[in-house]
């Protein structure tokens, strides 16, 4: 009698576990113009906590950057004085919140107020004011002459919905997890720290995205498993992951270059890298097309030594970076009178051995911890010691401070404010850079709105650049997204929840 | 007994403050800044360095250290973990969010690991140096020695990957909102399977040794002779008898595998993610969020100290010799 009941309890489980299963399967097979997608974060990922890009499948900013060029998102329009202090935003009239309420400059003004008081999300952009002009124009005025107004990254919310909550509980608003947004897809459903489903907006001005229904899956693993197991459409991978599904027939890997360069940071107050020869000499000595070879970037990855525009830096119109060439490294050192006169291995200069600390930043995930053992034993070829000192996120605060010999971080190309090069090589620069005429050209560049203008005065910098080659530049950050071949129009768009409207389904793998 | 358990509670009392004391320092005086975190996540926008300033005085990390640890030590004792840096809520709302997840996974890990070794460890006495008690012997040290995380990802690559029987990770289907009652518990439970499996098979290795070598050396009691002697069956010799005895210092080994467990659940929670204080945690200590930092060693240390006491309190309901009342002088 007991083996009865424990077989039928076993068979119990069988058929629950398989009907489970089943209904898994099933929906998975009705998934043409479904696309799951693995995602960061919780159900939260659509809100202002993530700060991230898949809200906007939801939310529509202002402008875009597609082609690192602004176009038309939210704003159909916009106009500015000829100092470029005052803009004005002319909306879209077709553009209507998932409720079917029309999109306004009420809005605009309504998420502006609510940033401006919400103290992490205030932004440092210099605006005097903004103000509606009527429904659907309003305008900003800044103090300075100011690219900012074209700002792609934030987003804006329903007035009529969120006017009459708490903003002291901002954070924990449930319109977070169940927005309204006026983007391409409109939220469904979510299963906590599961997933969150969204549909393709019927109402979208620019017409029905193609792909009818968006699943962002959070978590995983690893993207691999998630990839493998056909869990996901799309992820995010490693480099190190390429490899492994680079001649798997279901899957295609494509190479994002992000605004982020990996690099080496000399501090010029230290006296080893005060003088531009030797910066060059250590720059010479490493092999950085065998290290981005060694880091599984593409064998086509460009290297550069310079700072530009964003069009210039995503169209390779970059100065070609300096050779590999370990033996004019030697000589530049030797002309220096680096000399490894006691034969130990390492150069001295009287009684000063070249030896320093480079720290390194673990957590800003360029695999700069492999980069540094790579260099370190490029330099010991050419006589130099360097220590390697392993920082979790802790070294803005020190590297602002100029509390360092040697660093490997990343800078930014930003597509609108060029604060990246300005704060590393300006003012008080934290590299102790001092070269009046190049910081000159840069602060003419930040606040230079038009983009041709500000692309000749980047090449005015370049030589400079090359000159004196303040850092090292070792190599463009580069992103990996693996997709199933089905999922098409990935070429052109960096992530695919920023650009999801853009993308579609092909019927046949 | 009682007076004992409240004895033993107010003695917890100083040890987590102590514990909390010299974490709190340590943590806040290792270099990094939450605020660098704070402007990494911001890496898209220009932050104003007032706001940052802002943010510093809001959260009263512009204080000296030993102010900050007062103001956090009278929050704490009032209930007030703070708000987490990161997420922007109170720690109290996450940690209710994420405390059933991991309980979940080490509860039924504790429970697994303990069912397995035992049943191994009497098959391995019963069978003492058959074929059988060396195999289970070899693979008991095997999966001793085999590390968790690469065991979990192997497991999910051979029955997830390749067979496609487990799911990969988290806690439930995406369809589970649509399930009838039954398949929403069967679908939670196909979703524990390979984390309580792997969280829970090393600890059951080491429990089986454990029982094993125990229950041998109780087979050789005399009293055990004597109960073969009167006649009884060798299944109520063993089963009421010598694995009474046997079990008894294994429940003290239980009490302190709470605390393994509950830092093994950090890794399997990454690797499944698993949304529970192991990921909570990990994502504290990596971005400097400090109240969350708190709260999860408070509670972890919490943990650790009840899974102690229910040792002790099972110890002497398991065991009559023992006893934690003064016996009168005769």
């Amino acid at each position: 009698m007991k083996h009865k009941v424990l077989i039928g309890l076993c068979v119990g489980v069988l058929i629950c576990l398989s009907s489970t299963c089943s209904e898994k399967n099933d929906k998975q097979s009705f998934a043409e113009s479904k696309i799951t997608v693995l995602s960061l974060g919780d159900e939260r990922i659509l809100g202002p906590v993530w700060d991230s890009p898949p809200r906007f499948l939801v939310f529509l900013p202002l402008v875009e950057y597609s082609h690192a060029e602004p176009n038309p998102a939210l704003a159909e329009r916009w106009e500015h004085s000829s100092d470029y202090k005052s803009w004005t935003f002319f909306l879209r009239k077709d553009v209507k919140w998932h409720d079917g309420v029309p999109t306004t400059a009420h809005d605009i003004k309504f998420s502006l107020d609510l940033m401006d008081r919400i103290a992490p999300l205030k932004q440092n952009q210099g605006i005097v004011s903004y103000e509606v002009i009527d429904d659907f124009t309003f305008s900003l005025t800044y103090e300075k002459p100011s690219m900012y107004a074209l700002d792609y990254w934030s987003v804006y919310w329903p007035k009529h919905l969120l006017e009459d909550l708490d903003p002291e509980e901002f954070w924990k608003w449930e319109f977070w997890t169940q927005p309204v947004g006026n983007g391409p897809y409109r939220y469904v459903r979510h299963v906590p720290k599961t997933m969150i489903e969204l549909e393709a907006n019927q109402d979208y001005y620019r017409g029905i995205p193609k792909i009818q229904k968006v699943i962002l899956k959070f978590g995983g693993g690893t993207p691999l498993t998630e990839l493998l197991s056909g869990n996901v459409d799309v992820s995010q991978a490693l480099l190190s992951d390429v490899p492994k599904l680079r001649d798997d027939p279901r899957f295609h890997v494509y190479y994002k270059r992000t605004w982020y360069v990996g690099t080496i940071f000399w501090n010029h107050r230290f006296s080893l890298f005060s003088e531009s020869s030797i910066r060059r000499a250590l720059t010479l000595a490493i092999n950085r097309r065998e290290l981005a070879r060694l880091l599984y970037y593409p064998d086509d990855i460009s290297l550069f030594d310079g700072i530009s525009t964003i069009s210039q830096y995503f169209n390779d119109d970059l100065p070609e970076p300096l050779p590999y060439d370990p033996q004019r490294a030697e000589q530049i050192l030797e002309d220096a009178g680096w000399y490894d006169r006691d034969g130990n291995g390492v150069r001295e200069k009287g009684q000063q051995e070249f030896r320093f600390t480079a720290i390194v930043d673990k957590s800003i995930g360029l695999d700069l911890d492999k980069a540094a053992v790579f260099v370190q034993d490029q330099l010991k070829r050419v006589g130099i010691r360097m220590e390697i000192q392993e920082s979790q996120g802790t070294l803005n605060s020190r590297f602002r401070s100029g509390d360092y010999e040697a660093v490997f971080g990343k800078f930014q190309n930003s597509p609108i404010a060029y604060g990246g090069h300005l704060s590393i090589l300006g003012d008080n620069s934290p590299l102790g850079y001092e070269n009046s005429e190049m910081i000159d050209l840069l602060k003419q560049a930040k606040n230079e709105p038009d983009f041709e203008k500000r692309k000749t005065i980047f090449q005015k910098i370049m030589p400079m650049y090359t000159a004196d080659l303040p850092m090292t530049i070792l190599f463009p950050e580069t992103r990996v997204l693996i997709a199933k071949k089905r999922v098409r129009g990935l070429e052109d768009y960096s992530d695919p929840t920023w650009f999801m409207e853009y993308l579609w389904i092909e019927e046949k793998e | 007994m009682w007076r004992h358990i409240l004895k033993r509670l107010a003695q917890a009392i100083p040890l987590i403050w102590g514990i909390l004391t010299i974490t709190f320092f340590i943590s806040h005086m290792a270099p990094g800044d939450p605020m660098d975190m704070y402007l990494e996540q911001q890496r898209q926008r220009q932050v104003d360095p007032e706001i940052i300033e802002l943010l510093r005085q809001k959260y009263g990390l512009d204080l000296p250290i030993h102010v900050q640890y007062v103001k956090w030590l009278g929050n704490v004792v009032k209930g007030d973990f703070g708000e987490s840096f990161r997420y922007r809520r109170p720690v109290l709302d996450l940690i209710a969010e994420r405390i059933p997840y991991t309980l979940q996974l080490t509860l039924l890990a504790l429970l697994f690991s303990t069912s397995l070794g035992i049943i191994i460890g009497i098959v391995s006495a019963v069978k003492q140096y058959s074929a059988l008690d060396k195999g289970v012997t070899l693979g008991s040290l095997i999966i001793y020695s085999i590390p968790g995380f690469w065991m979990a990802l192997m497991l999910v690559l051979v029955f997830s990957v390749y067979l496609g029987w487990l799911p990969t990770s988290q806690t439930r289907s995406m369809d589970y909102e649509f399930f009838s009652w039954g398949q929403k518990i069967f679908d939670r439970l196909w979703h524990l399977i390979l984390p309580v499996f792997v969280l829970g098979v090393g600890s059951a290795a080491h429990k089986a040794r454990y029982v094993r070598n125990r229950l041998l050396e109780v087979m050789n009691e005399e009293y055990i002779l004597s109960a073969r002697a009167r006649g009884l069956k060798e299944k109520m010799v063993i089963f009421k008898h010598a694995l009474r005895n046997a079990m008894i210092p294994l429940v003290t080994i239980l009490g302190l595998h709470l605390p393994a467990l509950l830092s093994g659940s950090v890794l399997i929670e990454s690797i499944f993610a698993w949304p529970g204080m192991g990921t909570l945690a990990v994502g504290a200590v990596g971005g400097r969020d400090y109240p969350v930092m708190m709260a999860t060693l408070m509670i972890s240390a919490i943990l650790t100290i009840v899974g102690n006491l229910l040792a002790d309190i099972t110890y002497v309901a398991l065991d009559p010799r023992v006893s934690y009342e003064k016996k009168k002088p005769v």
